[in-house]
């Protein structure tokens, strides 16, 4: 499954992904592959995805989500 | 001592991942107007100040926010280029206490660059009233360098920060300055970590090097192949290859699938070097044996998910954090603050309170600017009336310049004045509470129609204030499509405050249908969002956004930084309004703008407007707020008010926006922009007057 997937309340590990250059800007802010998350908010209407990682809150476009790929941890 | 040295400032470099407050700390510091905002990404340039220090002034530069040395954005580009430069003695890394495991990747990486460090834990308060208490001297033991924590946003640790940072001035005074370069020699600071060294300055420096991160023994390996051909080529001098050690060069390799422009025009020798070692990979000779395919730049690493350094670098961090974390009485009440992110940040109560917000910070601002006008009215009312008893007792040119000063004078005061102070005030307060990011959110869908993604909301507000800075803010955005989709947008529809007030004063004076006004910069803003939108392509227009704690705005920080924003007001808005009121009125009477009477034919034809008003049109090329003040200072109908200060407020950006675009873009988009601005001007010309009746 894919990052805009996601409920609220999910705690999800990010897995690998190639093309590493289109996620990087998810890396510096602490959504890197093998780190955990937890879903806060998923805005209706295909708005952006809010999730909890490493202790902050960040917000991600649904279309940027939905090339995260994330197992339930 | 020689004079080289004497003329080099010692330099600080405040460096540190966005919002943790880099800017309080400069302010503190400097007493620089810097501006402070809780939303990342408020410093898009450095800022300069200089302090008194030990030994002699001290420069401090204000870096723009950068979550990690490797990520590729405009932010990054700059605080790259000030550390490249090797003009930095000290770093000031800033770090934040709430979230100090991230906060340690950015700090892990500037101890690579082996220049000293001072590592300020910021925010104390916030991580204490999360319930956190941190071992400052275990974290400063396990990095190696002092940690000074601060409360900046109250003053609290700045002391022993100066102290710090005089110490390290102290000890660089003489002696560990190069004498032929007057740059800092790093090799004999280097070799001062040793205890055999003397040179009791040399040794009190040593402490703030730190210690560099140690990475598992198949990165490591590669390594030492990299940095073993890097000193083979660079010509190193005192341990280090131009300003980076050849380590530092190294790892920056491994985390690059491409080579920064700017690195590789210090180092041209590198360009070669990764090609050839690419070569020898892909030949099926690997210059490191037992690859782990963990190098970005290398051919084999395509299917790597990330560079093996980020990784381990990113576990060191947590495991430093874990280490110092001392997790003293957890707080389990949470405070109202708690409770109110939760309400705003679930979207089904969110949005209709960040809309609500909006909304009334809206009708404050109105409320505010409607009862200001009506008080300065009063209070300027004996002075309109005895400069128009004196415009009645001259003739000619003498009696249209005392007609045109209390205009130009009192109108400022009376509705540009407040609606500078009404929209600064209400910016400067949703900045510092942490709500702009959260609007940001909220508006990311409506954005994307337009190709943009909500960060975009940010500098797009800003503008209402005064578009320049909000030009600059689009630096925020990583895309280039995105950055001219908000330059066009906020260039030729929206209004800044100043522009704004005017506008208000055509309803007053000529009784100009203001919904009509308002009304037609909305639909040209959708318009033209929603067709430039279609140009927006790439990854760039998705939102990426931290969304920072919520905190109570600090009064006094509200108003120190509205009215620095006001000081515009009495810089140039001001003096350019009475010149253009002024301006206007002489050339009324000397009959020069009579001449514009022969485009009144096509002009009355087609736009329902004298030819007179077109000069509203062209002046606000220069600036805005002028165009509608030319309108004000013209004979009119309520019609014809309507029709050009529609116009007017659909137009070409103000000259100093137009340069900032034409830097920040090139000229050939500011060209676009301009044919565009003409274009809708016009056309919300033509279509007012087909389809406005007669009032």
């Amino acid at each position: 499954m894919t990052l805009a997937e996601a409920r609220p309340g999910d705690n999800l590990t990010v897995e690998p992904v190639a093309g590493q250059g289109v996620l990087r800007r998810l890396w510096d802010l602490g959504v890197l592959p093998g780190s955990t998350v937890k879903v806060l908010a998923s805005h209706p209407f295909r708005g952006p995805v809010v999730i909890a990682a490493d202790g902050i809150q960040v917000a991600i476009g649904r279309g940027l989500a939905a090339k995260v790929p994330v197992s339930r941890a | 001592m020689s004079t080289t040295t004497d003329s080099r400032l010692f330099t600080v470099a405040l460096v540190g991942q966005p919002n943790v407050g880099k800017s309080v700390v400069m302010n503190l510091l400097t007493g620089a107007g810097a501006v402070v905002s809780n939303y990342p990404g408020t410093t898009v340039e450095i800022t300069e100040g200089t302090i008194q220090g030990a030994t002699g002034p001290i420069q401090v530069i204000d870096t723009p926010g950068i979550y990690s040395l490797h990520s590729d954005t405009p932010e990054q580009r700059v605080t790259q280029k000030v550390l490249l430069e090797g003009k930095v003695d000290l770093i000031l890394n800033i770090t934040n206490a709430r979230t100090l495991a991230r906060s340690l990747y950015l700090t892990l990486q500037l101890l690579d660059l082996e220049i000293p460090m001072i590592v300020i834990l910021n925010q104390m308060d916030m991580a204490e009233e999360a319930g956190m208490s941190i071992d400052v001297q275990e974290l400063s033991k396990r990095l190696g360098v002092p940690v000074v924590p601060m409360v900046a946003s109250k003053g609290a640790g700045l002391a022993t920060l100066k102290n710090r940072i005089f110490e390290v001035q102290m000890a660089l005074s003489d002696e560990a300055v190069c004498p032929h370069c007057g740059r800092l020699d790093k090799g004999r600071l280097s070799r001062a970590s040793t205890p055999s060294e003397n040179d009791e300055n040399l040794g009190a420096l040593a402490r703030f090097l730190g210690r560099p991160l140690r990475f598992s023994e198949d990165v490591e390996s590669v390594l030492e192949i990299l940095t073993t051909r890097i000193g083979e080529i660079i010509p190193s001098e005192g341990g280090k290859h131009g300003h980076h050690t050849a380590r530092a060069l190294a790892i920056h390799l491994l985390e690059h699938d491409s080579m920064d422009e700017e690195l590789l025009s210090v180092y041209p020798e590198l360009g070669p070097m990764i090609e050839q070692f690419q070569s020898e990979v892909a030949s099926g000779h690997p210059p490191c044996k037992g690859c782990f395919r963990g190098c970005a730049f290398c051919p084999m690493s395509q299917d790597h998910p990330a560079s093996l350094t980020c990784l381990e670098r990113t576990d060191a961090a947590h495991d430093i954090a874990l280490g110092v974390l001392r997790k003293g009485s957890l707080k389990t009440s949470t405070g109202y603050r708690q409770k109110l992110e939760r309400l705003l940040d679930a979207p089904l109560t969110g949005l209709p309170l960040l809309g609500l917000t909006l909304w009334i910070t809206f009708l404050g601002v109105i409320k505010f600017m409607e009862f200001a006008e009506h008080w300065v009215s009063v209070a300027a009312t004996p002075l309109a009336e005895w400069f128009a008893a004196k415009a009645a007792e001259q003739t000619g040119l003498l009696s249209a310049l005392l007609q045109s000063i209390p205009d130009g004078i009192i109108l400022p005061f009376t509705v540009v004045m407040p609606a500078m102070i009404g929209i600064y005030t209400a910016m400067a307060i949703l900045e510092d509470s942490g709500l702009l990011p959260r609007i940001a959110v909220m508006m990311d869908r409506l954005m994307s129609f337009f190709g943009l993604p909500g960060q975009s909301t940010i500098p797009l507000l800003l503008g209402f204030g005064c578009k320049a800075p909000a030009i600059l803010g689009t630096r925020a955005l990583p895309g280039k499509d995105q950055r001219f989709i908000i330059s066009a947008l906020l260039a030729i529809t929206v209004p800044c405050a100043a522009s704004l007030g005017i506008i208000t004063g055509l309803g007053t004076t000529f009784n100009a249908r203001l919904p009509v006004i308002y009304g037609s910069m909305a639909v040209v803003f959708v318009i033209l969002g929603l067709s430039l939108g279609r140009t927006s392509r790439g990854v760039d227009r998705h939102l990426v956004l931290e969304i920072p704690p919520l905190r109570l705005p600090v009064v006094s920080n509200v108003i120190s930084k509205t009215w620095m924003r006001l000081q515009g007001f009495f810089g140039h808005v001001l003096p350019l309004l009475v010149a253009t009121s002024i301006g206007v009125q002489v050339l009324l009477e000397l009959g020069v703008l009579s001449g514009l009477a022969r485009l009144n034919p096509i002009s009355l034809r087609w736009l329902g407007v004298g030819g007179e008003s077109l000069v509203g049109v062209a002046v606000s090329a220069i600036q805005k707020y002028m165009g509608p003040m030319v309108l004000m200072n013209l004979p009119l109908s309520a019609r014809e008010a309507t029709i050009a200060g529609a116009m007017v407020s659909v137009s070409m950006p103000c000259l100093p926006v137009s340069i900032l675009i034409g830097k920040e873009q090139g000229w050939g988009a500011l060209a676009k922009i301009f044919g565009l601005a003409l274009m809708l001007s016009l056309v919300v010309g033509v279509v007012l007057n087909a389809v406005l009746p007669v009032f």
